[in-house]
């Protein structure tokens, strides 16, 4: 309805988002509730004006059908999440009363086996007491009330909100106890039991005879906490890059607590870091040769599918596109995956949102790649001419969509895809593309 | 305290106040919505209107401030925000809203964004989540124009003052004005308020109002928050008479028309149903005729006997259009005309439940039960732990219950968030057009779950 009118006339920004992500991006309110959404038993409060809520319900909703258009059957169903509704009135006298109301009707209506309580910027710039509250809540009404009073976004991440969950899980309700041996315990969230990693590492894992018992936090029901130390391998479903550090950290802190042997120096996304963690599990269950022998199984996998793509894929010319932080993204994985579809890497750009600091640390991994690839030549331009690069370009692998631009453009994933089975999809998804019969526009998601 | 001052948000689907007023302003051509206040929350609020308008992308912008400016305050950031905007576009006009954290600081937005010595107006409005719901936030925008419109029309009667003292042509002039009032009046002329372009298939619904409207031979003056560019907002009192089409949003701005510049106003709902529109016309002729209703009576009757035909053809094959349950979640102004429409002139059923996901005082007769969100959720969640089968008219939202409680049902959306659903035509679910396109929908959903049934047998 209002394109095209004069706000958009001095527009000179290429990609389709104008923030960057150089502040605080999220809110740790979500997290709060992502660590427990599936943990049939429990309910979460959000102590926030009702919107905070239909945000986090709105993620759940996105995630759900992101399952099913993978073709999953999602068999649980979320916990109830309610938000204390704070208004205008609540900043003047206070919103203990609304939050204490609110706890005594989720205890009428869900009756929950244990209750958590997230706190929102609106009640951090209050000032409301909410640990006091879910102190006499947990006295009240003899249950588990457990509190993150981070205040919305003042007070970190989505990430924060949800480690800080889980610590708050692991002190209060987990003792270390004799192992079962193949008992695995998957540890990260990474769209759940039903999403891409923990299918393909279950896939995997099943190599060796490990069986996966639980996926947490998020999705062990309240009444088996107490039994999620009894596993005898811990795998976080991490990756490279400093958003996840809190995984690796507070999974160092499990594996320690409980006792529990954990492989987090390398994860399984893409091909070469699968190979070493493939490794990894083989030492593990000390059976170095079938390490090597399903090394060779997958490998093999990998070069049929090659082989079916090539007549396509090669010598296509390839740009890469970044506008994503080194906090997010690492160009290596997505570059290795180019080589081995054998296209021909013509131009890696850099877009204007990315902080100078950022452009440099990617300017220097990209450098690295090229040092080790042996391809010096390739330009990387970061003045933002890069018309001409994407006019002579078969695709463009991108972080971000450029809206209008006629080049065939494929989305870098921000989840990233694990194991050979993610290094399929994302060259199926290329290929397609390569394959596509004229200009249908829009980027293609892996 | 009342149990409805909580919020379920597996039953209450409203965004908050902040996605309302973002709502409401970007419908307004030329305009750019800065939002003090974090990335979080412009995110979300602007992805809200970015599904149904691309240009959002680039006209939202946010300050992003840090936890200290909840403290020392934004002026820095707001500052920031403001020489980007400045820098990279030229909007006609800049709407700066407060999030909810930031709208408790106090900052005197107007007063900093004065010092930024922009080129363009800006408009400061707070409404952060704790202002309300998403019908609250549009509320404030619509009320914070209005705002403009009496400055303006103040102005203007200034102008008109000096002007007719001072001419020497006084007479001519009013001669002229006059005529100029004849053309407009040869029509009766409506403002319509409470309609957005964001609601699932709003900008089909606003055209297929507006289409009704002028057939029926009425001048539709503006439509603020529905594509009204800001002159013609500015022209608001200029109508006979306002139409309310959706109370929680426009209701209390009638009522502040109505007080400001004494234009009646009718709360009149959206149209649903052949029979549903007839009457809505009706109710609007009642209080300002109508030139030509006759030719929407025609049209109605003409497609109404289509569907007819068609209806029996397709239950000579398939059975009657019967369902189990009909379920209707959905906001009061599309639940309860849907729910009349529905069960009054397309389907049959023994058991249709409305659940409303605000309050209201309407209880359409066509329920069963009536359940309203934060109220009623332990009943409403019975209705889906209980569900045995039948048509569920909502959003994603009801869906996602019953797949993930693994219930059997057919749907049609009505209202957002529909991500079971691609948007790709132009048929809007209100008036004429959309009780031809709502009974095509019911009665695909119900040959769907036929075929999904055998297929699942094999």
């Amino acid at each position: 309805m209002t394109n095209g009118n004069k706000t958009e006339q001095k527009n000179k920004l290429a990609t389709k988002w104008l923030f960057t992500k150089n502040k605080s991006c999220s809110c740790t309110m979500p997290g709060v509730w992502r660590a427990v959404s599936f943990c049939d038993g429990c309910a979460v409060i959000f102590h926030s004006p009702l919107g905070c809520a239909h945000v986090a319900t709105l993620m759940d909703l996105g995630a759900q059908y992101r399952i099913i258009g993978d073709h999953q059957n999602e068999n649980m169903d979320a916990v109830p999440l309610i938000s204390s509704n704070l208004r205008e009135k609540d900043s003047i006298f206070g919103g203990v009363e609304k939050l204490r109301g609110c706890i005594a009707h989720v205890m009428k209506t869900w009756q929950p086996k244990c209750l958590l309580i997230a706190t929102s910027c609106v009640a951090g710039v209050i000032g409301d007491d909410v640990e006091q509250e879910a102190e006499d809540a947990e006295a009240e009404y003899g249950i588990p009330v457990l509190c993150v009073p981070y205040g919305g976004f003042l007070g970190g991440e989505y990430s924060d909100g949800y480690f800080q969950t889980v610590r708050l899980i692991m002190d209060r309700f987990i003792q270390p106890q004799p192992k079962v041996p193949g008992r695995v315990l998957l540890f990260g969230d990474q769209m759940g039991p039903c999403g891409q990693y923990a299918r393909e590492v279950k896939r995997l894992l099943a190599y060796f005879e490990l069986d996966v018992k639980w996926q947490f936090p998020g999705y062990v029901p309240f009444a088996e906490w107490s039994e999620l130390s009894t596993a005898s391998l811990l795998i976080p479903l991490n990756y490279a890059g400093q958003t996840q550090g809190g995984l690796e950290k507070t999974a160092a802190a499990w594996a320690e607590r409980f006792g529990m042997p954990s492989i987090r120096d390398v994860y399984p996304v893409g091909w070469q870091n699968t190979c070493t963690w493939l490794r990894k599990i083989a030492e593990f269950v000390k059976d170095e040769a079938k390490g090597e022998d399903v090394v060779r199984q997958e490998e093999e996998r990998l070069k049929e599918y090659v082989k079916t793509i090539l007549p396509v894929t090669q010598n296509k010319k390839a740009v890469l596109g970044i506008g994503r932080g080194p906090r997010w993204y690492n160009p290596a994985e997505t570059l290795n995956t180019m080589q081995r579809m054998q296209m021909e890497l013509s131009a890696v750009i850099l877009y204007d949102k990315l902080t100078d600091e950022e452009k440099d640390t990617v300017i220097d991994a990209v450098e690295d790649w090229k040092k080790t690839a042996q391809l010096p030549d390739v330009p990387l331009i970061a003045d933002g001419n890069y018309t001409d690069c994407l006019k002579q370009a078969d695709v463009l692998l991108t972080t971000d969509e450029l809206p209008g631009n006629p080049v065939k453009q494929f989305f870098i994933p921000m989840v990233p895809l694990a194991g050979t089975d993610g290094e399929f999809i994302v060259m199926r998804t290329i290929y397609r593309l390569l394959c596509r019969y004229g200009n249908k526009g829009g980027i293609a998601y892996a | 305290m009342h149990d409805n001052d909580f919020k379920t948000s597996c039953h209450h689907m409203s965004t908050c106040a902040l996605t309302g007023a973002s709502a409401f302003f970007d419908a307004i051509p030329g305009s750019f919505m800065l939002i003090n206040g974090p990335l979080w929350c412009y995110f979300y609020a602007m992805k809200y209107v970015e599904d149904y308008d691309a240009s959002a992308l680039r006209r939202f912008h946010c300050t992003q401030p840090e936890g200290n400016a909840l403290v020392y305050g934004t002026e820095k950031d707001l500052l920031a925000g403001l020489d980007f905007v400045k820098a990279n576009f030229t909007p006609e006009r800049v709407f700066l809203l407060n999030n909810c954290s930031v709208s408790l600081v106090g900052d005197d937005i107007a007063g900093i964004a004065a010092k930024a010595e922009l080129p363009f107006p800006v408009y400061a409005a707070d409404c952060g989540g704790i202002a309300g719901d998403f019908a609250e936030g549009y509320e404030i925008a619509l009320l914070r124009v209005i705002a403009e419109v009496k400055k303006n029309a103040e102005a203007k009667r200034d102008l008109a003052d000096v002007s007719e003292a001072n001419s020497k042509n006084a007479d001519e002039a009013k001669v002229s004005e006059n005529l100029n009032l004849e053309t407009i009046d040869c029509k009766p002329s409506v403002n319509l308020l409470g309609l957005s372009p964001t609601y699932f298939r709003g900008e089909e619904d606003i055209k297929e109002i507006r289409r009704i409207l002028e057939m029926a031979g009425y001048h539709i003056n503006a439509i603020p928050g529905g594509g009204s560019a800001w002159s013609e907002i500015m022209q608001l009192p200029q109508a006979d008479l306002n139409l309310v089409l959706r109370d929680e949003l426009a209701l209390k701005a009638a009522k502040e028309l109505q007080a400001k510049f004494g234009t009646p106003y009718l709360s009149v709902g959206m149209p649903y149903g052949i029979a549903g529109t007839l009457r809505w016309l009706d109710a609007i002729n009642a209080v300002l005729p109508a030139k030509n209703r006759e030719a929407i009576r025609q049209e109605a009757e003409t497609v109404n006997a289509r569907l007819q035909f068609r209806s029996s053809n397709m239950q000579s094959l398939w059975g009657p259009l019967w369902f189990d349950n009909i379920l209707i979640a959905a906001p009061p102004s599309e639940a309860a005309g849907i729910a009349e429409a529905v069960r009054g002139e397309w389907a049959d059923t023994g058991n249709l439940v409305i659940h409303f996901t605000q309050d209201t005082a309407l209880r359409p007769q066509a329920a069963t039960k009536i359940c309203i969100a934060g109220k009623d959720d332990g009943a409403m969640k019975e209705t889906f732990e209980n569900w045995s089968g039948g048509l569920v008219m909502g959003s994603s939202l009801e869906a996602s219950r019953l797949v993930r409680l693994k219930k059997p049902f057919v749907n049609c959306n009505i209202v957002l968030p529909a991500y079971h659903e691609i948007i790709a035509t132009d048929s809007p679910l209100c008036g004429i057009r959309g009780a031809a396109h709502l009974f095509e929908r019911i009665w695909n959903a119900k040959l769907s779950g036929c075929m999904d049934e055998v297929k699942s047998i094999r």
